[in-house]
């Protein structure tokens, strides 16, 4: 094994990509080698803003492997004496092999002529300088940019370093020639260093200000952090994604405190933070009751004997931002929030959908005419409604940069100031909650009603004008408006009929569609919701859906416990659902009895089946009523032994008429039972399943 | 370092690079982008340096002088580099030492941020380079201009004069810079602010340049379809101020706000392939 070492020199990357670009070029590299057939070890990748590394222990030489290759059939390749026709010493040629060499070999039906090739075996030094080039060109990332040559790369390329047994690989990428230089930190002198071992690597890199492994800058940068709010008493305001960030941002892992003037915590903690956080970068320090204080933790690309200079400038750029922000704040207290209604009847939600307004009156109309639960504030959520997007019009959300992100916040924080209920303020804060996947959602059951009829106000006005988001173009965010509506409505167990609720939206629109468009288009969202957040099989929410269940809740509750149940007992869960095709298969086209006549029962198990169902469908009927689901299953699982010793031992197509039907009527009160829970026979069994089953019974 | 010293080391600075040290535009713009210097030139397949200033007026950033920061009218360092040379970020920062700023004392960084004007069909990747932690430099790779890829690319360097100097000088107000000896920032700008700021919030009629609007739009089509490029980019140029001034009134809907830029750059495009049919080169 030698010692090798890969180093991208690049321009400032975007900070996101550059431990994602690390990722892909280890993935990447990993098959690399693997299609080069070089052996490797102890690989170890790297990545700051201006570099992207990999360093590892590779074999001397490529692994040797012997291919087969198969060229014409052996018919066109041999005649009857056993001699090569043309197109098999062709074939040979172009191998560049002997006809001495070439065999017959049997591949699917046909038997074929064919040709060992040796693979591989040559100094992994040669293969990597041949094919190391086209490597580094085919590198794609999810950012890429036109620099003037003849591939795309996220940033331009300025170095690269490739050395094997601390030795240049020589090759040249579109002109860029490979060394053994690398550069230190661009403010530190930004001079050529020379590696002459591959070991040397890190410990060069930290000797001129650049620590390449970002795991390791990250958590010298917390702990760096966590030391300095100390003196302060202070403790950090810990954010993960800021914290990515500002590695990705930094080669040295520099961290300075600066402070600003009290007086600017008497505006809103958000607005603060905000201030700080978004284009600034800077972390927030609390007190331990989590009172914000007036320090801030920032991440510089320098060392930190010179700071004062550094953090006075710091200091300066946040407050002109702190000043923005009480500007804002101070010109938009001057108009109530109840004075701005008015003004969103200029503000547009959507060309076609009308304005603000017309949004808010639609919302409110639905809240009118909808049932709602009768421990509701309905008050409040009224006023709510009303003052819900008036903050679209302060400057504070106006100004499109930093701040955008507080809508509704900034209606919220407003609304205290001029004395609104509490409740009342609560509601404008959490409406929007989810705001991203991952994020919390409100406390307030009337928050959650509000963001759920807002939420189906776009939805629904969307779905109308013929929008439909596509796998990866959504630009209105419907698939985020759609799964905040269900995380919404399964938090707080909130119960409606989906039918009712598109119907009455509808209505206010005024727009007549087909509903059942629109309920299909949100079974098949909540499908797929289900399966990747709840982990639930799309079929079995489906089988659920066609039992004509539309209230989405409810369906949430039948499929989890299905789903329990699919997974603990997979076995019978599968024989079930096969024996539940099979009826649904019998009844399809036959008539049954309209009622069982008992005396016409011949055999024991049918008896048996008959017997069960009855004593078992009052509590079953019970235990679906009072949605104890998990006892709804027992049951109907319960009925598995009885329905597979019929179908072993009653021939249900039996000659006579009378018995035949009277035995289909058995199965169609058994259908009806499973029926009222799930349409078992929309769930798929795959033929590795059926066997799974057949073999257990075996 | 006063702020005409500034001016003139960065102008020295560029033309010792190779520069041609070229001249504002003669009608306001928003940016320096909009001057033909940079806009045009960077189209087609010739190479062309040039460093120059641009007095950026943007309606919506008056503050009635009392913000320390943002001012309806500043001044931009504009830099066209095509073809980018390999070492253009090492020659910027060298261009920071000859202002005095040594870059091992400070946090100097290229953040990332990717530049798109919708008015005039063009954007680019690239960063905003922070001196301790403010933003005084926008540095930009053009990937597309007026709708057209560009090759060669085009590096845009664009120096925030008047931020840089504030750091220069340890000022925390615009209006406080020195501009030599005697005279402030402020002595020359401040009643320009306050009263730009009154006409833009205030006193504008929106009537009357609506009305312009439609006319210059009516100019511009004329003078496309007469092929006289400079004019039509002129009204172009002015179009787009219009614009500014009624957005700053909040004189549309966002609705109508996008079809206006959606105009606006409709009639970039088409400055921009005429350009390239002048120039004699081929269009995609």
């Amino acid at each position: 094994m030698k010692n090798f070492l890969l180093e991208i020199g690049l321009e400032e990357l975007p900070p996101f990509l550059v431990k994602k670009g690390e990722e892909i070029l280890k993935i990447d590299f990993l098959k690399f080698l693997e299609e080069n057939l070089i052996e490797f070890s102890n690989i170890k990748t790297f990545s700051t803003p201006r570099r992207w590394a990999v360093r590892a222990n590779l074999s001397d030489k490529q692994k040797q492997i012997e291919e087969v290759i198969t060229g014409p059939p052996k018919k066109f390749g041999i005649d009857e004496k056993g001699e090569f026709l043309p197109a098999a010493i062709k074939f040979a040629e172009s191998k560049g092999v002997s006809k001495n060499e070439l065999f017959v070999v049997q591949k699917g039906k046909g038997e074929y002529i064919a040709v060992k090739i040796k693979k591989g075996g040559l100094p992994t030094r040669d293969v990597l300088s041949e094919n190391l080039p086209e490597f580094i060109k085919s590198l794609k990332f999810p950012l890429m940019m036109n620099w003037g040559r003849s591939f795309l790369f996220p940033r331009p390329i300025k170095w690269i370093l490739c050395l094997m047994d601390k030795k240049i690989i020589n090759f040249k990428v579109d002109g860029i020639k490979s060394g053994k230089k690398t550069k230190g930190n661009r403010l530190k002198g930004n001079e050529w260093i020379r590696v002459n071992d591959e070991k040397d690597y890190e410990e060069l890199l930290k000797e001129n200000f650049v620590l390449p492994d970002f795991e390791q800058r990250k958590s010298l940068i917390l702990k760096k952090a966590k030391n300095l709010v100390k003196k302060k008493k202070g403790v950090l305001f810990y954010d993960d994604e800021l914290l990515e960030e500002v590695t990705g941002l930094v080669e040295y892992p520099g961290v300075v405190m600066g402070e600003f003037p009290e007086k600017y915590l008497e505006m809103p903690r958000d607005f603060v933070v905000t201030a700080m956080r978004v284009h600034q970068r800077y972390f927030a320090v609390e007190d331990r009751e989590g009172n914000l204080l007036p320090y801030f933790i920032a991440v510089i690309n320098n060392t930190e004997d010179k700071y004062e200079k550094i953090v006075e400038g710091l200091e300066k750029v946040l407050i002109a931002r702190l000043e923005d922000a009480e500007f804002y704040m101070m010109e938009d207290l001057k108009i109530p929030l109840e004075k701005r209604i008015d003004s969103l009847k200029e503000l547009y939600w959507d060309e076609e959908l009308g304005t603000v307004y017309d949004k808010i009156y639609r919302i409110d109309r639905f809240f009118e005419v909808i049932n709602l639960p009768d421990e509701l504030h309905r008050e409040s959520i009224k006023r709510a409604i009303f003052l819900s997007r008036t903050d679209l019009t302060t400057e504070m959300i106006k100004d499109g940069k930093e701040f955008t992100l507080l809508e509704g916040v900034v209606a919220s924080e407003y609304a205290k100031r001029q004395g609104e209920d509490e409740r009342v303020v609560k509601i404008l804060r959490e409406f929007l909650k989810p705001r991203a996947i991952g994020d919390s959602m409100p406390e307030l059951k009337e928050s959650a009603i509000l963001g759920l009829i807002d939420r189906w106000d776009s939805f629904i006005g969307y779905f109308l004008k013929g929008y439909r988001p596509t796998g990866s173009k959504d630009p209105l965010g419907m698939r985020k408006i759609i799964y905040g509506f269900f995380d919404l409505l399964i938090h707080f167990k909130f119960r409606f009929s989906l039918k009712e609720w598109s119907e009455k939206m509808m209505d206010i629109y005024q727009r007549e569609n087909n509903k059942e468009q629109i309920l299909d288009y949100i079974f098949k969202r909540y499908d797929r919701y289900l399966e990747e957040k709840k982990g639930i099989r799309y079929d079995i929410v489906d089988s659920i859906i066609a039992s004509d269940d539309d209230d989405l809740y409810r369906i949430y509750l039948k499929a989890y416990w299905l789903e329990e149940y699919y997974k603990k007992e997979r076995r019978t869960f599968l024989g079930v659902v096969v024996g539940q095709k099979r009826v649904a298969n019998i009844l399809r086209n036959e008539k049954t009895a309209s009622f069982i006549n008992v005396t016409l029962f011949k055999e024991e198990e049918e008896k048996k089946l008959y017997s069960k169902v009855e004593e078992l469908r009052d509590e079953y009927l019970k235990s679906l009523s009072e949605e104890k689901f998990e006892k709804s299953i027992a049951y109907l699982f319960m009925l598995k032994p009885y329905i597979d010793r019929f179908f072993d031992n009653v021939f249900v197509m039996t000659e006579n008429i009378e018995i035949r039907k009277n035995r289909l009527a058995l199965l169609e009160s058994v259908k009806e039972l499973f029926d009222k829970y799930a349409d078992f026979s929309k769930i798929v069994v795959s033929n590795k399943e059926i066997e799974e089953i057949q073999g257990g019974k075996g | 370092m006063y702020f005409q010293d500034v001016i003139l080391k960065l102008l020295t600075f560029w033309k010792k690079k190779g520069c041609l040290v070229f001249q504002p535009y003669n009608s306001e713009v928003g940016a320096g982008t909009f001057n033909p210097a940079t806009f045009l030139k960077c189209l087609g397949p010739d190479p062309w340096k040039c460093v120059y200033i641009e007095p950026s007026k943007r309606p919506k950033d008056a503050r009635y002088a009392q913000n320390p920061n943002r001012v309806c009218q500043y001044y931009q360092l504009q830099v066209i580099l095509k073809p980018p040379p390999d070492d253009v970020q090492e020659i910027y920062l060298d261009s920071l030492k000859s202002l005095g700023i040594d870059p091992s004392e400070h946090d100097i960084r290229f953040v990332e941020d990717n530049w798109e004007s919708p008015t005039l069909g063009a954007w680019g990747v690239g960063w905003e380079v922070w001196l301790d932690g403010q933003e005084i430099t926008q540095f930009t790779y053009f990937q597309q201009m007026g709708g057209f890829d560009l090759n060669p690319i085009t590096c845009e360097i664009t120096y925030g004069l008047e931020r840089i100097t504030m750091y220069l000088q340890n000022k925390d107000s615009i209006f406080d810079i020195k501009w030599n000896k005697e005279t402030t920032w402020g002595d020359i700008y401040r009643i320009n602010e306050e009263e730009f700021s009154k006409f833009y919030y205030e006193i504008a009629d929106a009537e009357i340049y609506l009305e312009e609007f439609i006319k210059i739009e009516g100019e511009i089509k004329t003078l496309l379809e007469k092929k006289l490029l400079y004019p039509a980019y002129h009204n172009v140029v002015r179009f787009s101020h219009i614009f500014n001034i009624l957005d700053a009134r909040g004189a549309f809907s966002p609705k109508e706000r996008n079809a206006r830029i959606l105009r606006i750059r409709n009639y970039a495009k088409q400055c921009a392939s005429l350009y390239l049919e002048k120039i004699g080169a081929t269009v995609e």
